[in-house]
């Protein structure tokens, strides 16, 4: 049942008019004109159709930028000679076959359209709008919606497949996994030590006699640390600040390192890994929680596809800081993509991921560093970003840090991380 | 729909409207054309055609223009003016009841009736045109927008005819029973508006079962 539209108002107004008048004086030719104009609007706000609409969406479990969606709707309206059905795109949704907008006059709802999808990204497909104008213009209409709000997300377009990855001494230098095996450390639950409370360590560790020793002033959380068991980790790091948003009209910076994260993530999945993932440069950095199996691929693909480059930008320390938890405990082999020269905080939040991912017994595997090589313009602003980046660079091998530098126009990433130029 | 057809049908609706208006004139003593006042005595009397050219332009500006409320309330204004001795019903009168002391002309109750039933039609003409402009507008091909607009002008054209066709019942029903109680019996208002009310509602109920799915009740 629609609201009355200005129309309608008037009508009713004009109706409850004749009728106060013909009540008042008498005049039954008042009351029989009111009462025609009272019925025309009362059967407008009567008119409300059934519908009954089903819609499949094919192509929404994991879709990659670029590919096809396919929607298919089947139902039927009752109660109304003419109705519209739309299916609000998303932005960036391009309409390939069929139209998401169609009037159908004989009840019967059955279509089928297809859009082609953005290159990366999370939207969600509103239910579809079935409309059914008033045929008096007295009412708004029916508006119906039907079916389920839709959730697509995009990963970038058939993410490098990488077969082997080369830097780090411990994760192998052969072709995994014959070469390395997932499992790490021995099957103990040793305690190692204790340490500060960090974000992401669960309840059950924290020692609470060693909290009530160490909290004098203020509380002061402790926790037990204890040998790591299980498979071996991986986490990776990717910048998403807001200087990654810019690039070409085909590909933003943050579509490179996505697709490199996500290739790397996938690689080690496939080989039994746990692999952990942090988005920062936004003011409150993603985390996605260490697994393994497909189930994390898929979870670390949609944590990629849903990330908002652009936001208020933060550094690599902040989103180290808020992983400390799981990498004093997951002790595991760190992957950061990031342009080089963005951000100060890069070498610093290396140095202090690297800290904290130490074992202690042996030396640590060095962190791997992805770094997708942005255009640089030959002018003085440009100049300074590449004396900043090469100034990094070199603090960065200090610190032992494996650089790869990528060029995803040029070189595939599965050849550069397979051991291609440094 | 052409675009000559459409135009033709809009300018059909306002003569019907018009026609109406003029309709509802003839027999009334308020216009009283039979007796014109003094001044008409020496002038060309053309209240009637003044009225029927003010139908004609509010008409015309409903069905082209951009405001159908001004046909709405000169119609209902005119109307009212012109059916003012048709008052007939004493409610709460001790003398009793007539259902219908001066007797309004069939004639003029029915083309009271056609002149709103006209505007009502106009509005849900002029309202499918701008769906079927609007689906194009929308990327709907014209061979798919017009047959739509074309459908739902139709359906609108039977609910006011069924809201028309009700009240001409209900108006035909109580002027029977008027004439088969007569004025001079006891509550005959009463009864005669009870019975005509009854079966009108009886009657409608009947049609918009019938027709339900066409008008878009069930």
């Amino acid at each position: 049942m629609g609201r009355l539209l200005p129309w309608g108002r008037s009508l009713a107004f004009a109706a409850a008019t004749l009728l106060g008048l013909g009540l008042a004086l008498g005049n039954y030719v008042h009351l029989l004109l009111g009462a025609l104009l009272a019925a025309h609007v009362v059967l407008s706000r009567r008119f409300a159709p059934e519908v009954r609409l089903e819609r499949a969406v094919d192509g929404a479990g994991e879709p990659r930028g670029g590919s096809i969606l396919g929607v298919r709707l089947e139902g039927a309206v009752a109660g109304a000679t003419v109705a519209t059905v739309h299916d609000k795109l998303p932005d960036g949704f391009v309409l390939e076959t069929g139209s998401n907008f169609r009037v159908h006059t004989d009840g019967i709802l059955d279509a089928t359209f297809s859009a082609r999808l953005p290159r990366r990204g999370a939207f969600a497909l509103p239910p579809s709008e079935v409309f059914a104008p008033d045929p008096a213009a007295v009412a708004e209409g029916a508006l119906a919606k039907a079916g389920r709000e839709t959730e697509v997300a995009v990963a970038t377009a058939a993410p490098t497949p990488v077969d082997r990855v080369r830097a780090p001494t411990m994760q192998g230098q052969g072709l995994l996994p014959d070469g390395d095996r997932a499992e790490r450390g021995t099957r103990t639950t040793d305690f190692r030590e204790l340490r500060p409370y960090a974000p992401g360590d669960p309840l059950r560790i924290i020692n609470w006699k060693a909290t009530a020793r160490a909290s004098t002033r203020e509380m002061s959380l402790v926790v037990n640390e204890y040998e790591a068991e299980g498979k071996k980790s991986v986490w990776i790091f990717v910048d998403a600040g807001a200087h990654t948003a810019s690039g070409s009209s085909l590909a933003s910076t943050f579509d490179h390192l996505a697709e490199g994260a996500e290739a790397i993530a996938t690689h080690y999945i496939q080989r039994g890994h746990r692999v952990g993932l942090t988005l920062y440069g936004s003011p409150a950095p993603t985390l996605v929680y260490p697994e393994s199996g497909s189930g994390q691929r898929r979870r670390v693909s949609r944590a990629l596809a849903t990330a908002r480059p652009g936001e208020t930008s933060s550094g690599l320390e902040v989103g180290v800081a808020a992983t400390e938890g799981f990498l004093a405990r997951e002790k595991p082999l760190l992957v950061v993509l990031a342009p080089l020269g963005r951000d100060p905080g890069l070498v610093a939040g290396l140095a202090r991921a690297r800290a904290l991912a130490a074992t202690g017994r042996r030396r640590p595997p060095p962190p791997l560093l992805v770094a997708p090589r942005v255009p640089v313009e030959d002018t003085p602003s440009g100049a300074l970003l590449a004396a900043q980046e090469a100034g990094e660079r070199r603090s960065l091998a200090a610190l032992g840090v494996d650089v790869l530098l990528w060029e995803p126009d040029r070189s595939p990433l599965s050849a550069l991380l397979a051991g291609g130029r440094r | 729909m052409s675009l000559l057809e459409r135009h033709a049908r809009r300018a059909a609706w306002v003569a019907l409207f018009a026609a109406g208006i003029i309709g509802a004139a003839f027999g009334s003593t308020v216009l009283d054309l039979a007796s014109a006042p003094m001044p008409l005595w020496f002038f060309p009397d053309g209240r009637l055609a003044f009225l029927g050219a003010a139908a004609l332009a509010v008409g015309a500006l409903a069905a082209w223009g951009p405001r159908r409320q001004p046909a709405l309330w000169f119609a209902v204004v005119t109307l009212v003016a012109l059916s003012l001795d048709a008052t007939s019903i004493r409610w709460f009168s001790s003398e009793p009841g007539t259902l219908a002391g001066t007797r309004a002309p069939v004639v003029r109750l029915a083309a009271s009736i056609g002149a709103l039933a006209a505007l009502l039609a106009l509005e849900a003409e002029v309202a499918a045109a701008r769906f079927a402009r609007d689906l194009e507008r929308r990327g709907l091909p014209s061979a798919e927008a017009a047959p739509a607009g074309a459908l739902l002008a139709r359906a609108g054209r039977a609910r006011v005819g069924l809201a028309a066709g009700g009240v001409a019942v209900l108006g035909g029903v109580a002027l029977v029973a008027e004439r088969l109680i007569g004025d001079k019996a006891p509550m005959s208002a009463e009864v005669g508006l009870l019975v005509g009310l009854v079966a009108a509602g009886a009657l409608a109920m009947a049609l918009a079962s019938r027709h339900a799915r066409a008008l878009g009740l069930r």
